[in-house]
């Protein structure tokens, strides 16, 4: 276990390593001078001589790298051109526990959904449930995630008028302490704005918990164990839940774990519906403005938090699983 | 089912110009924000320009934009799938580890961060596509070649001395070309998306050529009075997707059928 352990920690470092490159890369397949085409058409050509040096461009290639992973490693991300020159950690440290309350709801959502779904599907393979639950899952794997965001929006905010269009509330551990005080309402409130963005980013992880339970369910009650439980007398919940379920849910934690991934991925699109003022909105503000050094560290930042989750969701499946063996 | 309605929509985005008696450029402000009616069956959008028209039109932009990229996908994850799966050895170790870098990117972060190169344009979204999917073939493409590679006629052919290249494009391609069809049947639906989602963030397909992602951050900003601008191309996005996801599962039933009776 613990070899197995090192030799996927040793595997990322060259993942994190190909990582830096290509985010590192991205400054340089901009057509042209990046210098000059973030000082836009006026510039002289000593502005743009002056911001290629600050930039560091006018230095080899390799230097660059090896400057950029140096200063990553320390983490230190380079200060943003257009936000008037925040450090880039700074900027990400302000936006990312907005995108991180997000994923976890969402996830929370989607797995508190998709689980009792998937069992139920499989339980009663071909009822009425299973053929709409799976027909639902069909559409919803064909839905953009912005175009659910805005039917949700006409929905529960222009129709219905139940909760808020756009923003954050207080963030949730403080509304918690708040509502330890004797004060739900900033708690009521955070929960109303994070209702319709939980509930967008939520679909697609839903949609593949529920397929994935139900095939994994309906594996397990076909074997024998299964069998031979039901032939003790034990009561169908207790076969279901803690005979089938058990062995079901180790490939629904694989998916779980890759979701978070995907789930990173559409909250940058979320929150730009939704205003929810996370790391994606960031990015997005980032790229129509070419702010380059917050392009590159929110897109590091993000694709480092999604490996450390694959590493540890290889090593809760090792752990979880005896039976697997690991060299 | 997927098919029909793939090829229905293949159909419209064809003869785009012809299925609709309106200019989909052509403004008519007296008639702006009109629900759908009979002359205008999806309604009009803020400049009383006709939907329909729009999203017949829009579905030229979606399906170019998205097939372009698979076909990119296709072409740079099948050529590094059929060399790391033939030459193995550290041909594949490298190939395997750029993958993995690949995969450490969700996939709308990497297109997102393709395009803040790039520069948002049509194009740049193709190739943003093209990057973010190839891994997913060169995977696929890997695998069935070593499942073939030491298969008597490959051998065969290499003592007698033809060459790597022939051997790869001649007698391996052959035999990996049913899942990649697959693949990239499945991942239209997923090219489509992100087309989509790129043009509605406006990296995408630019205005004023009338991409159903444009239409819907358009729509966004007159929910209120015109709910169906923001209905009406996300039906469009969807059952085009869903076209292509049938489509998919039916050609790898298909080919799957295919293998059971050989």
């Amino acid at each position: 276990m613990l070899r197995y352990v090192l030799r996927r920690l040793a595997q990322m470092v060259v993942v994190l390593f190909g990582i830096s490159l290509l985010v590192f890369g991205l400054l340089h397949l901009v057509p042209g001078d990046p210098a000059a085409l973030l000082l836009g058409q006026q510039a002289t050509a000593q502005d743009i001589a002056r911001l290629r040096h600050v930039m560091g461009l006018d230095r080899p290639v390799w230097y660059q790298f090896v400057q950029y992973v140096a200063r990553a490693a320390r983490g230190d991300l380079g200060t943003s051109i257009f936000l008037g020159g925040q450090r880039v950690t700074v900027l990400i440290g302000a936006h990312l526990p907005a995108t991180a309350e997000l994923a976890f709801a969402a996830m929370a959502l989607a797995v508190a959904v998709g689980v009792p779904v998937g069992v139920l599907c499989a339980v009663r393979q071909y009822s009425l449930i299973d053929v709409v639950s799976m027909a639902v899952t069909q559409i919803g794997v064909s839905m953009p995630v912005f175009w659910l965001g805005m039917l949700f929006i006409l929905l529960f905010s222009l129709q219905l008028r139940w909760l808020p269009t756009f923003g954050r509330g207080m963030p949730l551990p403080a509304a918690f302490l708040a509502m330890l005080e004797g004060n739900g309402a900033p708690l009521v409130d955070s929960l109303r704005h994070l209702a319709m963005p939980a509930m967008t980013l939520a679909l697609s992880a839903v949609v593949l918990i529920t397929r994935m339970v139900r095939s994994a369910m309906l594996e397990v009650l076909g074997q024998d164990y299964v069998r031979t439980a039901r032939s003790k007398g034990l009561t169908a919940r207790a076969v279901t839940y803690r005979h089938a379920l058990r062995n079901a849910v180790l490939p629904v934690i694989t998916i779980v774990g890759l979701q978070v991934g995907a789930l990173l991925g559409g909250a940058v699109v979320t929150e730009t519906i939704f205003a929810w003022p996370g790391l994606g909105q960031l990015l997005i503000n980032a790229i129509s403005q070419r702010d380059f050094p917050v392009v590159q560290g929110a897109t590091l930042v993000i694709a480092l938090v999604f490996s450390v989750i694959n590493l540890a969701v290889d090593v809760a499946y090792a752990w979880l699983d005896p039976r697997i063996h690991y060299g | 089912m997927g098919g029909g309605l793939a090829v229905l929509i293949g159909l419209i985005a064809v003869f785009a110009p012809w299925v609709t008696p309106y200019d989909p450029f052509q403004m008519a402000m007296a008639q702006r924000l009109e629900p759908p009616s009979i002359p205008h069956p999806l309604g009009t959008d803020m400049f009383g320009r006709d939907l329909w028209a729009r999203m017949a039109l829009g579905a030229r932009y979606s399906l170019v934009v998205a097939f372009l990229g698979v076909a990119i996908a296709s072409v740079i994850g099948v050529s590094v799938g059929l060399l790391a799966g033939y030459y193995g050895g550290w041909v594949d170790t490298i190939v395997s580890r750029v993958v993995d870098v690949f995969l450490a990117f969700p996939v709308i972060l990497l297109a997102l961060a393709l395009i803040a190169a790039l520069g948002p344009s049509p194009i740049n979204a193709m190739i943003a596509i093209g990057l973010v999917y190839w891994t997913t073939y060169a995977r696929v493409v890997r695998v069935s070649v070593l499942a073939v590679r030491h298969e008597e006629y490959v051998l065969a052919a290499h003592a007698v001395g033809v060459p790597d290249a022939r051997i790869l494009i001649r007698h391996l391609l052959p035999n990996v070309l049913a899942p990649v069809i697959v693949l990239a049947t499945l991942g239209m639906g997923g090219a489509i998306v992100i087309e989509s989602t790129l043009s509605f963030l406006g990296l995408g397909v630019q205005p004023p050529a009338p991409s159903w992602g444009w239409s819907l951050a358009l729509g966004m900003r007159y929910m209120r009075q015109a709910p169906h601008l923001a209905v009406v191309p996300g039906v469009a996005i969807m059952l085009t997707v869903l076209a292509f996801n049938l489509l998919g599962d039916g050609v790898r039933d298909l080919t799957d059928a295919r293998g059971r009776t050989r």
